[in-house]
This record gives structure tokens, C-alpha cells and sequence, in this order.
């Protein structure tokens, strides 16, 4: 099992509500993987499951090839938690937060107080650092959450809407943190209905629907797959009747559309070979394309389809 | 980074260490120290603004003092005992700390060890400026004055488990500090009431067991209740189990509600 994160058969059940069905599921070792779905779908029980805020009624969730339905303790050890916009207690400073969340986790008090440091850099908190909580607005709560979410240098670090809550400008520096988080090695786990937000972060995604896994898989793939790999072409020439018959018929062009005279939306299948082909193809029909680029609605595209197909 | 884990113990010392910095910085401790010290100004001062004086023999003024501990015992343990679980659920820290690698029990043994230490604190300064007060006056101390700061000890100890139950069960900290204190002050007295007038002794009760911190100094009392005469009589070492018992019975029903308890 080298998955960091794997759930096998995980089921959870509130009364006559199944909330989380049977789901399989695996995480790759440093991937970014975005945890989308629907309100109530289930993507909140299931990290609620894995960061034991919940127990399982029934199946496994691994935790670097720990069951945290068994024994949480060493599986949440050396994994960052982020779950929604956490409160702290509000007479500790970010300082002595760090201290007591990294004496939980057995850090030295040198090492707390070098990687906190470091971290009240990264996330632009260092002249807060000893001021107390209470003070602080729910931006200023969300980095702190996700700086004690890093203390320990984790192997996965588990965020549960990090952005929820947040005005837009708190939205757009989390981000860019989080953006750069990636890049250090860790594997990322991260509930969102923000498809933006996913489409920007996320290398990987799994799609969950009423309480069951719909989708999930590599995100270029998956649109591939479903041939939703969209792109917009321009031209500079008017675009025919026969020009879109003649495009539709590439074995490749999963779907066509002409939104302007001079403007082209091709929905294709497969991956980056298939996307030369096509423009290889495209070029000796003398539309005079001036512009191709991709369409950054797709990953919202296809949720909204494997979410409506599922119902 | 992060080495090996510590223990379940380790990690409650931890969470017992950073609580009672929580209770230092708060402003509960202020309210409380000005509260004791004036419920001794006033116990001191009353006898003179009256005309008289402070009893002279070291077990009258022992019981002089002592006859409002256990109010003053509720009184802390309502500011110290009462809303420490529920906040976590309350204020949803519990989003913070319930993710760690520790277990829910070693935060729950943190929080009572804190409520406990503090409240106990808190009890010793009333004692300790109540020892001081008798050698000032009388020149000596009443013996059975330490034997009641142990029944105060364990009456903090049994109230802070029968709060931190509340604590578990109720959603609201508020909710739980006003019913802990309503009901050690005013509905376990009036049931231990009905229970005289049915003839039943209400020994098992943890609000009668704790008047033994006062009646260890004071002996057994004969108390008119309106129907009749009763005999006041928590016993010293049976009040001491029955202190122990509800700490036991209290906590431990807190515990596994706080544990089972999803935020």
C-alpha cells in the first residue's frame, strides 16, 4: 500500500441516511487532489472520517498505511488537518498555538520555534505572532490554521473547504499559498464545491455524489476521458456549415459548436497528442486560425455532467 | 519535524499546562480573587460593624469562616468547572484539537486537571488567609480545620466532575454553569428537604456530602425545617466516599459523552 491515502469500503450511516457509501478510494503520494461534490454528497463525512472528528460505521481509511478507524493517534501523526475555518483558543498567540499543537506532536521546543518562524514568514503573520487570537479576523484564523497544519512538516496535510468563509481577498491569498504548498512535495487532500478554486490548485480530483465516488482520477485525464477537454479557436475567416461538418467528423472532436462566426468551442477526447492532431487537421481548412486556447470552465463542465448523469 | 509521540499522559500534562494558562489570562481568576477577598472582608468586618467582636476560641472562629466555604466552593467551580468541554464544541476549537494524534481522554484528564488545580487554588488562598486570620486572633488554629480543607479539596474535586458532566451533555457553556449552580445551591437543598420529610437521611447527595466541609468544624446540627427538627449530620469519612463516588460516577459519564460527542 504506498497510497498515502486510501479508503477501502468506507461507510458511514446517520439513522436512515447513508452518508458515505462504500467508498474506494486512493490518494497519490504527492498529488494535489481536489474532493468535489455536491452540499450533503458526503466529501465533509468523509474527511471528518479520516481526521477523526467522526467515526466510520463501517470500512477502512488509511493514513500512510494506518487505519485511522483503528488507531487515529499514529495515523494523524505527521498529517496537517485544516477543517473548515477552525476556532483557537483566543487568549493563546499564534506563538504559543504552535507550541501546543507541536508538544502534541512531540516537536522539541527549538524545532517549534524555528518552523513556526518559518511559517509565520511564509504566510506574512510574523509581526502577529504574539499578539492574541482573539484579535484576529477569520483570514488572519484560516493561515494560522493552515501554519499548524505545517508545523510538523507533515507527509499529507487534509483541508476541508479552506477557503469557506473568507472574503474574497482572504479567498485569493489562501490560494496563492496553497499554490505553492504543492510544489514543497506533500500530498494534498482538499474538499471544495469551488470548482475554480480546484480547477486552479488540483493536479488530481475525485468526484463524490451521494455518498458514492463518481469520477476521480488524474484531471486532464478525466476530461480526456469524457471529452471534456475544451478548447476555443479563432479565426479569421467566416466558419461554415461544411467547415463544422467537415471538424465534427475528426475522430477525436468529441463535440463542436460555433459561438461566433470567428469563434469555435471543440470539446475533445484524449490527450495532448490527440490535441496536435486536431490542430494539425484544423490548419489545411484555411480558416485562417489565429488563436487556440483552452477553456477553463471544463473541470465545472464535467462535474455538472458525471453529478446530473448519477441522478 | 515532529518526533516520536508522546504519551497519553504526556499529552495531558501538555493540554492540563496550556488550559490553566488560559484560566491565568482570563478574567474569571480576577473576579474570583476579588470575590474572596471580599467575602473575608466582610466576615471580618461585620462582627465590629455590629458592635461586636470576632469569636476569640480557634473553633468557633474556624466555624465563623467555614459556614460559607461551600457556597464560596460553588461559586468557583461554576466560574472554573462548567464550561470547559462544551467549548470546544461551543467555540468549535474542537476543530483544532480533535484532528491531533491525541486522544479525546487525554484532553478531557488536561481540562479537569486544570479546572481541579484552579479551583483548588483558589480554596487554599480562602483557607490559607482563613489559618492566618486564626492565629491573628485567637492565636491558634482549630484542628479539625485541616480535615475540612480536605473535605473542601474533595467537594471541588466531586462538584468539578458533576460540572464538567453538565459540561458534556449541554451544547451551551452558559447553560451549564447556570444549571451547576442552580442546582448545588437551590434544587439538590430542596430536595434533600423533601427527602427529611419523608424521614430519609439524603447522605448520597453530593450537595449534603459537601456540608461536611462545614460540619467536620461544626459537628452534627439539629436544624428546624418547618415540619419539624432534623439532624444535620453529614458524617466525615461516609461524606468523603460519597464525594468520591459522584467524582467517579460524574466524570466518568462526562468522559465517554465527551469522547462519543461529534462537533
Amino acid at each position: 500500500m504506498t497510497d498515502p491515502i486510501v479508503l477501502e469500503g468506507l461507510t458511514k450511516v446517520y439513522g436512515d441516511l447513508t452518508a458515505v457509501d462504500s467508498v474506494d478510494m486512493r490518494v497519490k503520494k504527492n498529488s494535489f487532489t481536489g474532493f468535489l461534490g455536491p452540499n450533503g454528497a458526503g466529501k465533509s463525512t468523509t474527511l471528518k472520517i479520516l481526521t477523526n472528528l467522526t467515526k466510520a460505521t463501517s470500512g477502512s481509511a488509511y493514513l500512510n498505511g494506518i487505519d485511522v478507524t483503528k488507531d487515529f493517534k499514529n495515523a494523524l501523526h505527521n498529517v496537517g488537518v485544516v477543517v473548515e475555518t477552525p476556532e483557537f483558543y483566543p487568549f493563546l498567540t499564534p506563538k504559543e498555538t504552535f507550541r501546543y499543537i507541536g508538544e502534541i506532536n512531540g516537536m522539541t521546543k527549538e524545532s517549534i520555534d524555528a518552523k513556526g518562524q518559518e511559517l509565520f514568514e511564509m504566510l506574512k503573520m510574523n509581526e502577529w505572532q504574539d499578539k492574541r487570537i482573539g484579535e484576529f479576523s477569520k483570514g488572519m484564523k484560516q493561515r494560522i490554521a493552515l501554519g499548524q497544519s505545517l508545523l510538523m512538516d507533515p507527509e499529507i496535510v487534509i483541508l476541508d473547504e479552506p477557503t469557506s468563509g473568507l472574503d474574497p481577498r482572504g479567498m485569493v491569498e489562501m490560494r496563492e499559498i496553497l499554490s505553492n504548498l504543492n510544489t514543497s512535495g506533500l500530498t494534498i487532500f482538499m474538499s471544495s464545491h469551488m470548482m475554480y478554486e480546484v480547477s486552479v490548485l488540483c493536479d488530481h480530483v475525485a468526484i463524490i455524489e451521494r455518498g458514492r465516488i463518481i469520477a476521480e482520477g488524474d484531471v486532464e485525464q478525466l476530461l480526456s476521458d469524457n471529452g471534456m477537454r475544451r478548447i476555443e479557436v479563432h479565426t479569421s475567416k467566416d466558419i461554415s456549415d461544411q467547415d463544422l461538418e467537415a471538424i465534427s467528423d475528426f475522430e477525436m472532436v468529441n463535440k463542436v459548436q460555433r459561438i461566433t462566426p470567428h469563434q469555435l468551442q471543440v470539446n475533445l477526447t484524449g490527450g495532448d497528442a490527440e490535441q496536435a492532431e486536431f490542430l494539425q487537421r484544423l490548419i489545411p481548412l484555411g480558416l485562417g486560425v489565429y488563436n487556440v486556447s483552452s477553456s477553463g470552465s471544463s473541470l465545472e463542465k464535467l462535474y455538472l455532467e458525471l453529478v446530473q448523469d448519477s441522478r | 519535524m515532529a518526533g516520536a509521540l508522546p504519551s497519553d499522559l504526556q499529552q495531558a500534562k501538555v493540554a492540563a499546562r496550556f488550559e490553566i494558562l488560559k484560566y491565568i489570562r482570563g478574567k474569571k481568576i480576577l473576579i474570583l480573587g476579588a470575590f474572596i477577598i471580599l467575602v473575608l472582608a466582610l466576615l471580618t468586618a461585620a462582627p465590629y460593624l455590629l458592635g461586636q467582636e470576632l469569636p476569640s476560641e480557634p473553633r468557633p472562629f474556624a466555624e465563623f469562616y467555614i459556614m460559607f466555604a461551600t457556597i464560596l466552593i460553588i461559586v468557583i467551580v461554576t466560574l472554573f468547572g462548567s464550561d470547559s468541554l462544551s467549548t470546544e464544541f461551543e467555540h468549535r476549537t474542537g476543530l483544532l484539537m480533535f484532528p491531533q494524534p491525541m486522544k479525546r481522554g487525554s484532553l478531557f484528564v488536561g481540562k479537569f486537571l486544570a479546572s481541579f488545580l484552579m479551583s483548588l487554588v483558589m480554596v487554599l488562598a480562602y483557607y490559607a488567609a482563613v489559618l492566618l486570620l486564626s492565629y491573628l486572633v485567637t492565636g491558634s488554629v482549630y484542628s479539625e480545620l485541616y480535615t475540612s480543607l480536605g473535605l473542601a479539596a474533595l467537594y471541588v474535586l466531586a462538584a468539578t466532575g458533576f460540572g464538567f458532566m453538565l459540561s458534556a451533555f449541554l451544547s451551551r457553556g452558559a447553560t451549564a454553569a447556570i444549571l451547576l449552580f442552580a442546582l448545588l445551591m437551590l434544587i439538590f437543598p430542596i430536595a434533600e428537604t423533601v427527602l427529611f420529610m419523608a424521614d430519609i437521611e439524603p447522605w448520597f447527595s453530593i450537595h449534603y456530602a459537601g456540608e461536611a466541609v462545614f460540619h467536620s468544624i461544626a459537628g452534627p446540627w439539629q436544624i428546624f425545617m418547618g415540619f419539624g427538627t432534623v439532624d444535620y449530620n453529614p458524617e466525615t469519612y461516609r461524606s468523603a466516599a460519597v464525594m468520591a463516588a459522584w467524582t467517579i460516577a460524574t466524570a466518568g459519564l462526562a468522559l465517554l459523552r465527551f469522547k462519543s460527542k461529534e462537533i
